[in-house]
This record gives C-alpha cells, sequence and structure tokens, in this order.
C-alpha cells in the first residue's frame, strides 16, 4: 500500500515510468469493468484508455482519502455509466431511491434450477451468460462485476458507488437473482426444463 | 427464516460477508429447504459463468494508452487558459507587440492537441492521428515547472483583454474551452461533468452554450462533487485562488 502510494505520488508528479507501472497493475481489471459494463471488446477498449488517460490528466486530483483502487474503480464506473446513458442503450432504473426509500423491497422467488450436470463452461454457455449481463439493467451489471471481476469487498463496493454496505448487500442478491431469471428464461444450461419464468412476486 | 431472508444471506455466503449469526441462520434453514439448496447451486455456476468471462486486455492497448498519455502536455494543477485561448495569429501580434521574448511558444501551437487531451469522450483513433508539437514537453518528470510562465508574464504585462478577446472563439467551444473560460471571467474553480449529479438537481443552473452551469455553494462542496466524479476534470483560474466554485455539464 505504501509502495503504490509513492507510485501514485511520482504519477502526480508527471513520471511517465510510474504512470506505466500504475497501467501495468490494473489495465486489465480496468478493461475487463469495461468490458462487462459494454458488452464488447472495443468500447472496452476505448474506455479503459479514456479511464487512465483521466488518471493521468487528473492524477493531481486524488486526495488519498480512499484507497487508489477504489478511486480508480470509482472512476472507471462513471466513465462506463456517463458512455451507456449517452448511448442511451437502456432506460436506466435508478435503484437507490426504491431500496433505501423501502426497506420492504420484496425479492421475488424465482423458480429453482436442477443443476447442471456439467460446470464445464462451452463457448455457447459464455455468451449465454455474457447476454444475460448485458440484459441486465446497468446498476446491477456493474455491481455483479465489481463484486465477482474486481474481486472488491461490500465495504470497498459502497465506497466506490458511494452505497451503504446494507444496500450493496441487497443489492447483488437482487442482482443474482435478476440474472438467474434471465438465464433461466432463455433455456439453457442453467436450467433444463423450459421454465415459465414470470417473476412470482412476494415471499413465501 | 423464510426463502425470501434466505435469498440475501444466500447472497451474502457466496460472497463470504455474513456473520457468523448469519452463516448459521443460513445452514439451518438450507438443511430443510431444498429450493434454496438449489437455488444456492445456481447461484454459484452463475458466478462462477461471469468470472469465466474474464479476459486480457488486447495486447496492443497498453502502448496505445501509453503513446496517448505522453502526447498530451502534462497537466499542471492550474491550468493555463492562455495556452487554449490564443490561437496562433493572436500569439503573432503578441510576439511581434513584446518582441522575440514569447518565441517560441510550444505551448501555443498544441491547439489541436489541446482540444484532444480535454475531450473526455476523444475516441482512441482520434488521439492516435493528433500531431503534438509540444510533445517533448510532456517528458519531464519533474515536479518543478519547465516551460516558460507565460501566463504570469502576460499578468506582469498588463496585456489589454482586447487582445485576448479578440481571439476568434471556435464554432462549437468544448467543455474544456468554456470551463477556462468561466474560470478566467469569474475566477471561479470550474469541474467539469459529462452528465448530471442528481445532487445538484436543487441549486441555481443557467444554460451555457448547450451545456448548464451549476453555481455550487462553497469549496466544501466542490470537494465533495469530486471525490464523488474523480473521472470529472477541474480547472482553476490562473490568477490566484478560486473565489467561486462551478460545476460545467456537458449537457442542456
Amino acid at each position: 500500500m505504501e509502495q503504490e502510494m509513492a507510485l501514485i505520488r511520482r504519477v502526480q508528479a508527471g513520471d511517465q515510468d510510474a504512470f506505466a507501472k500504475l497501467l501495468e497493475t490494473y489495465e486489465k481489471s480496468v478493461y475487463n469493468l469495461c468490458l462487462r459494463m459494454t458488452g464488447n471488446r472495443e468500447d472496452a477498449a476505448d474506455l479503459t484508455q479514456e479511464a487512465f488517460l483521466k488518471v493521468w490528466r487528473g492524477a493531481a486530483q486524488y486526495q488519498f482519502e480512499s484507497s487508489f483502487s477504489t478511486w480508480l474503480y470509482r472512476l472507471t464506473s462513471n466513465v462506463c455509466i456517463d458512455f451507456l446513458r449517452s448511448k442511451k442503450r437502456r432506460q436506466t432504473v435508478s435503484l437507490t431511491v426504491e431500496e433505501e426509500q423501502d426497506g420492504t423491497q420484496e425479492l421475488e422467488i424465482p423458480d429453482t434450477a436442477p443443476l447442471p450436470e456439467e460446470q464445464v463452461l462451452h463457448s455457447e454457455t459464455k455468451r449465454e451468460i455474457a447476454a444475460a449481463m448485458e440484459a441486465l439493467e446497468e446498476d446491477f451489471r456493474l455491481i455483479l462485476t465489481l463484486r465477482l471481476v474486481e474481486n472488491l469487498s461490500y465495504e470497498q463496493i459502497a465506497d466506490a458507488m458511494d452505497l451503504k454496505v446494507g444496500t450493496v448487500k441487497s443489492r447483488l442478491a437482487r442482482a443474482r437473482i435478476k440474472l438467474k431469471n434471465i438465464l433461466a428464461k432463455n433455456g439453457n444450461i442453467f436450467s433444463s426444463s423450459p421454465s415459465n419464468l414470470e417473476e412470482r412476486g412476494g415471499g413465501a | 427464516m423464510t426463502c425470501e431472508d434466505a435469498l440475501v444471506l444466500l447472497s451474502g455466503h457466496l460472497d463470504g460477508e455474513n456473520s457468523e449469526e448469519e452463516e448459521a441462520q443460513l445452514s439451518a434453514h438450507l438443511r430443510q429447504c431444498p429450493n434454496c439448496r438449489e437455488l444456492l447451486a445456481a447461484f454459484q455456476a452463475a458466478d462462477q459463468g461471469i468470472l469465466s468471462l474474464e479476459e486480457e486486455p488486447p495486447q496492443t492497448l497498453r502502448q496505445e494508452i501509453l503513446d496517448a498519455a505522453y502526447k498530451e502536455p502534462r497537466q499542471k494543477r492550474r491550468v493555463r487558459a492562455t495556452r487554449w485561448a490564443l490561437p496562433v495569429a493572436a500569439a503573432a501580434v503578441l510576439a511581434i507587440f513584446f518582441g522575440t521574448k514569447f518565441l517560441p511558444m510550444p505551448g501555443l501551437q498544441s491547439t489541436d492537441t489541446a482540444a484532444v487531451s480535454y475531450d473526455a469522450a476523444t475516441p482512441r483513433a482520434v488521439a492516435e492521428d493528433s500531431v503534438d508539437t509540444a510533445s517533448t514537453e510532456a517528458a519531464q518528470p519533474e515536479t518543478s515547472e519547465a516551460e516558460p510562465d507565460f501566463a504570469a508574464d502576460m499578468a506582469d504585462t498588463a496585456v489589454p483583454n482586447a487582445f485576448l478577446a479578440e481571439a476568434p472563439a471556435e464554432a462549437a467551444q468544448s467543455p474544456a474551452e468554456v470551463a477556462q473560460a468561466l474560470a478566467e471571467e469569474r475566477g471561479a474553480a470550474v469541474l467539469v461533468l459529462e452528465t448530471m449529479d442528481d445532487a445538484l438537481e436543487a441549486l441555481p443552473a443557467k444554460a451555457y452554450g448547450g451545456m448548464t452551469v451549476i453555481t455550487l455553494p462553497d469549496a466544501q462542496a466542490l470537494s465533495a462533487l469530486q471525490e464523488a466524479h474523480p473521472e470529472a476534470t477541474l480547472v482553476e483560474p490562473t490568477g490566484g485562488t478560486a473565489t467561486a466554485y462551478l460545476a460545467l455539464i456537458e449537457a442542456p
């Protein structure tokens, strides 16, 4: 951590080698965040470049108040969200208001899927998962990616997305449910029977 | 425990974020609920599926990013408004007026690059095409100012505003240019955001050439906004410390 702080100070001073080292450390995870958010490699590469250029230009604005990785993921998340909004690809439903105003958010209980016979993931399965991720609302997509791909803790996600930890926890559960429903709807390896998948309201 | 309550704990379990008590409650529920056991397996499979999508970035990306970064003049904390505002023609007039003191001025030749480096939405292809005659400036790793302090010189010699005002404005002003203009005209620190932040909805806003300028109450508000938007560019007035605080949104 201290080594990283020294590295960042050098980047703030305009040290190109230090920037290259930072890029080496974080390029893959930033790229994969952008890849999951945009769903395609071209855009992911463009946004990765945009994020790192903002780091290079704006490094002086990093005040060491949060960890660098949190600052970087927040910056990258915003770059992705801005990109998606301006492309107007999806109507984004703002989840925060719903979740925080109404503590009794109901979680739909999805159809249960039989266990898949093989856990081996073929390319069609990967395509299905990728498509399902793209069909998710951006906020769900983002939080699942930060949790699984960037391997952030709830605390770190709360910091990066400016949410309460409780909201992170419930939003992740809802994201997983929604993802499972999308996968089951498409009748794939995750559910061997054609499912009538309308989300049931209410709990058991 | 209902299955609905168990759902959040299933998710928390997969993330290793349940408390001991929650884990105990979950185990107890799972022991007698085959539906939730299957759900757990489905969640696990989907998690693994997402992880399997992880890729290496394209091999050329690393160098492309480095090349693009090093082409830019290294942005100092304070942005010199005059670097952007004066096209070469006006600079030539001033050079004649004040003699050779101001020649050559690498910063003044880089208006193209300036536009590229401040346009956050520039795709990779454009960045590669731009030519930057000031690239040698960017290669300075020193903390001290290596470039001639043009702005300070300008202030000392009290150049009439007419010279600066006559610099023909670009047909469509980029957010960076607008931000610089605001910083200089109002002695304001300006944070440039690509999209609206909900927190700003209640504040006084004015339309400004296809964009929106929002007046922030104080420096703390600006800092808080900056914390929430590390990707945003901050433009500070060259003259001294800011006495006003603005947010510039790149949307009407």
